[in-house]
């Protein structure tokens, strides 16, 4: 090799190096102003969300809350799909509410084990040719039964199977009441839940729905709708989405609830004005994400048609919900989640960056494209980069560490926050063991399990028109809930 | 350098939010420690000062307690003590609140430029203990002054309040100023907050129909509601032309195609509560209105027929089946069910017609109440049990000893039999339970608690067996199961043998040891 040919190739070599090199600083650019935001959205979500939460609590001490039983008639859905440990105890736990006036519709969307059998012989149930006005689509009855839970009427539908909404869209087509709550079959109400979900209905006449808040029953104690046990669950996966669903929940929902930006109700806990919901065809059978794509198109129907509304957050409204315990069906559920998420953000892609919709499409479509839809794709890309980096020798590993424990710590203290102030604010009391085991699993969950369910979202787009429309297979766990009747 | 700057900002975010939840923590202990001693000493001043001069607090003692409750803390400790001495005794206790009126007095002074929350802490404190009445007109004041101008918690107690200390004038005059108020206010709330009325409930209805014009729409349906809800037997009845003249009025509300369709619904409801012969015609011509447009009156009408018995009334229910609208189609067929008709004789015609919808919802109506009949039998029965069941548990703390356990348990064992359902047979075992352990703790001799413990698992047991059968098995069975068990003789037959289960009544057994 001559000189000329080796200057040639140190000259490539050094342009290559600069390309890189200018590539990685752009990317450098772009990553800090990810997290910057992402950062900021966080710590805005939680001291807003704490501070809330305080100033709540401050006003129930206070007297400021509503003291008369001002109720508005409103039928609970239970879909129920193979829920058989665990429907007589939700039920149970709906029959004992301290609410006035209020319905049971529980669908039974095909189970292929003895869900109905058992639900009719916990509560006597008996069968009727009930008339069902169809004005949302779902598949036909089946078979319909009828009685009570204590002094509250409940209805038993069963139907050929055709995925939770399509359950959810028979409850409405059978509820009588103007509003209507979904549950979920696994969930247990506390018994002031209805009083709390339905309080934004009294204090504004433009609230259209109303979220509730979801917490986690493992490891939990329910006696009568009352917590009387709170201790963190002894397994990890469910004792670290703990301290996720907090911080997400709890936090960024109050702060989305400040200026009506709210794209998702939890399908777990959601109180929605039936006759609106109607109005937009009910639930969407196409899509997994049921919830956020309801909540998304009433949005767009009450800003299309200039209505003044307003979708609220209640953070008082407890439903206690079970969370995945095995890390296969955790994953399952996040890949369902995202492939929900990509369907309604696709749907309702005209949203974004609209001034029609104000906040709703700057800050909440915004923040759940980038930080939810796309987050898995920038961190693992992320990752790419800093491999990239450390082959051509232009990053400061110390640097990087420090970096990234700093990084983890922020998110971790976050987390602590928002559960410490879910804590304090409704006067539980916690062990020293889960508040040691607490501080460990929010370090665990921001810096393991992170990546673990980054990259069980990004593979969740992968193929998933192939999925059908079914109901994720999760091992259910009897409820500890106990019902001595005493409010019956 | 700029990195770093971002990296230093948030790494004392993380401090300071480190602080705050630890601070906040140690705050919380150090404030309820703080608390329960001014509770202790606030209780110790009033309790004292109630012995000594319950009629006539003295001018200091009420200087005291005004400076204590300028803080919400001070006002809160007031709240708790007070509801204990009241408790101890009342008399003495509204002595002492009627000479303590001035306190509250100066305090709305104190409170009208405060933040929201205090002003209506302050509201709900003077509703619930401010005596004096007619109320001085600074107490009205800073109520109306809630009212019109603060937030919604504010607004709402004072409400409240004013339905405890105001005459009906002031009352009607705060209504109209929540109604003319830029802020919402639930008219769910108005209607509860009239209902509340501890005044003269039939002045404030005069007065609240004398102003009635003044109201916009929604606070209109408020007041018809609280016309409708409110009993005319309580203080302020209306004698018989008066009532009349009322019913008139309402009428006339309905009958006039002017006003707000919202206010004519709630006097459809007002006459569905409050049957008036002349609103017949009225709710049968309301029930025939077929439009998109006019569905709720026959809906809300064919409700309110259910009081109007009669040929007409049939007439028009059975046109009402034939509705287009799915809610008048389902009231008519829970009207007519109402009035007592016979689905075989007097609905025969629609039964044999050819309306599918008419035919469906009149058996779905039929059937359902139906079994609502036999759940309200088995409820009824279930209900006179439990009052037996307390009568025994009350004689049995008296007298816990084997023979009462056995008399109980036969006692209930024969209830079990004549149960209607599976659900009196739950019900009765809900009841066993509580009386087990109302049982446990009275017992006092061993011995008779490990007997009565035994008998109260045989009897479980034969009560399981008899739900079994219960399920599975037709009537003619059930009855030689009943006639199977009336010779068994459990009580006896556990003497001698072993139980098979004494679950938590063991444990409990051997505490009592």
């Amino acid at each position: 090799m001559n000189m000329v040919n080796f200057l040639g190739i140190l000259d490539t070599g050094v342009e290559a190096a600069a390309v890189v090199q200018g590539f990685l600083y752009f990317v450098g650019i772009l990553f800090v102003l990810y997290l910057i935001g992402y950062s900021t959205f966080l710590f805005l979500s939680v001291t807003v969300g704490s501070s809330m939460l305080y100033k709540r609590k401050r006003e129930d001490h206070y007297k400021n809350w509503l003291m008369v039983d001002c109720y508005v008639p409103v039928t609970i859905i239970v879909p129920a799909h193979n829920e058989s440990v665990t429907i007589v105890d939700s039920l149970q736990s709906l029959g004992t509410l301290e609410y006035s006036l209020y319905e049971i519709v529980v669908v039974n969307d095909g189970s292929t084990d003895d869900t109905v059998d058992v639900v009719v012989d916990a509560f006597d149930l008996k069968p009727i040719e009930r008339p069902i006005r169809y004005q949302v689509p779902c598949e036909r009855a089946e078979a319909v039964w009828i009685g009570s839970v204590g002094r509250v009427p409940i209805t038993l539908v069963s139907k050929a199977n055709g995925g939770k909404s399509d359950a959810l869209n028979m409850g409405i087509n059978v509820s009588q009441f103007p509003y209507f709550i979904c549950i979920d079959a696994d969930s247990v109400l506390q018994y002031d839940s209805l009083r709390e979900i339905t309080a934004p209905l009294i204090e504004q006449d433009n609230v259209v729905a109303v979220g509730g808040l979801v917490r986690l029953s493992n490891g939990i104690t329910l006696k009568d709708g009352r917590l009387t046990n709170y201790s963190l669950p002894r397994k990890l996966i469910p004792a670290m989405q703990v301290l996720e669903y907090d911080r997400s929940f709890l936090s960024a929902r109050i702060l989305l609830d400040q200026f009506n930006g709210n794209l998702i109700i939890s399908g777990a806990f959601g109180l929605f004005k039936k006759d609106l919901v109607i109005a937009v065809g009910g639930y969407d059978l196409d899509t997994v994400g049921e919830d956020m794509e309801l909540v998304t198109k009433l949005h767009v129907f009450c800003r299309t048609n200039n209505m003044n509304y307003r979708i609220r957050y209640a953070a008082d409204a407890i439903c206690w919900s079970q969370a995945p315990e095995t890390l296969r069906e955790l994953r399952g559920q996040r890949r369902r989640w995202h492939r929900g998420l990509w369907e309604c953000m696709s749907k309702h892609w005209r949203i974004f960056a609209n001034p029609r919709y104000g906040l709703v499409s700057f800050a909440s479509y915004s923040y759940f494209l980038i930080y939810e839809l796309l987050s898995p794709f920038i961190e693992l890309f992320g990752l790419v980069t800093v491999f990239i980096a450390f082959a051509f020798n232009f990053i400061n590993v110390p640097f990087m560490i420090m970096f990234f424990m700093i990084y983890a710590v922020f998110g971790a203290v976050m987390s602590l926050t928002a559960f410490f102030s879910r804590v304090q604010t409704r006067d539980l009391k916690l062990s020293f063991k889960d508040v040691v085991k607490a501080i460990l699993l929010s370090l665990f969950e921001i810096t393991v399990m992170r990546f673990i369910l980054a990259v069980t979202r990004m593979m969740a787009l992968i193929g998933h028109r192939r999925k059908e429309r079914h109901w994720e297979h999760v091992t259910r766990q009897k409820i500890d809930y106990t019902h001595t009747g005493a409010n019956s | 350098m700029s990195v770093e700057y971002i990296i230093a900002f948030y790494m004392l975010v993380c401090v300071m939010m480190t602080v705050f939840n630890f601070g906040f923590l140690f705050y919380e202990k150090a404030h309820s420690k703080r608390f329960e001693k001014k509770m202790a000493k606030m209780a110790v001043s009033l309790s004292e000062e109630i012995e000594r001069n319950a009629d006539f607090p003295t001018g200091e003692h009420r200087r005291i307690l005004e400076r204590k409750m300028r803080r919400l803390s001070g006002m809160e400790a007031f709240d708790l003590s007070m509801e204990k001495l009241r408790d101890l005794d009342t008399e003495k206790s509204e002595h002492y609140l009627r000479g303590i009126s001035s306190v509250f007095e100066h305090l709305t002074y104190e409170f009208t430029g405060r933040d929201d929350l205090k002003c209506a802490y302050f509201a709900y404190i003077v509703g619930r203990w401010y005596r004096k009445r007619p109320a001085a007109d600074a107490i009205i004041e800073a109520l109306f002054h809630y009212v019109r101008e603060r937030s919604f918690y504010a607004r709402q107690n004072a409400l409240e309040s004013l339905a405890v200390v105001a005459d009906e004038r002031t009352m009607i005059e705060a209504a109209c100023a929540i109604d003319q108020s830029d802020s919402f206010h639930h008219p769910k709330l108005l209607t509860e907050a009239l209902l509340s009325f501890q005044g003269n409930r039939g002045g404030l209805a005069q007065e609240a129909v004398k102003r009635f014009d003044e109201f916009a729409p929604h606070s209109q349906v408020a007041i018809v509601n609280f016309l409708r809800m409110y009993s005319v037997g309580q203080e302020g009845a209306l004698s018989e032309s008066e009532l009349e003249e009322r019913r008139a009025w309402v009428f006339s509300k309905l009958s006039d195609g002017t006003v707000y369709s919202e206010v004519r619904l709630a006097c459809i409801r007002y006459f569905m509560r409050w049957p008036w012969e002349p609103a017949g015609d009225e709710l049968c011509a309301l029930a025939a209105k077929d439009t998109p447009e006019e569905w709720e009156y026959a809906a809300v009408a064919a409700t309110a027929l259910a009081s109007y018995p009669g040929e007409k009334t049939v007439a028009a229910l059975k046109r009402c089946l034939r509705s287009r609208m799915w809610y008048v189609r389902f009231n008519a067929a829970k009207s007519l069910y109402d009035l007592g008709l016979s689905l075989e004789t007097d609905l025969a015609d629609v039964l044999s017609g050819n309306d599918a919808y008419a035919r469906d919802m009149l058996r779905y109506r039929w059937d359902y109440e139906a079994m609502r009949r036999g759940e309200a039998r088995g409820a009824g029965a279930t209900e006179a049990l439990e009052v037996q069941i307390a009568d025994v548990a009350e004689t049995e703390q008296s007298e816990a000893s084997w023979e009462h356990a056995r008399t109980t348990g036969l006692s209930f064992q024969d209830q079990s039999l004549s149960a209607q359902s599976t659900r009196d047979l739950e019900f009765l075992a809900l009841a066993l339970q509580r009386k087990r352990q109302s049982l446990a703790s009275h017992m006092s001799s061993s011995d008779a608690w490990q007997e009565a413990a035994a008998a109260w698992s045989r009897v479980s047991t034969s009560w399981e067996e008899a739900r079994e059968s219960w399920h599975h098995v037709a009537e003619v069975d059930l009855e030689k199961q009943r006639a199977s068990n009336e010779t068994k003789e459990p009580f006896a037959k556990t003497r001698a043998t072993a139980p098979k289960d004494q679950g938590d009544c063991e444990a409990k057994g051997g505490e009592q040891q």
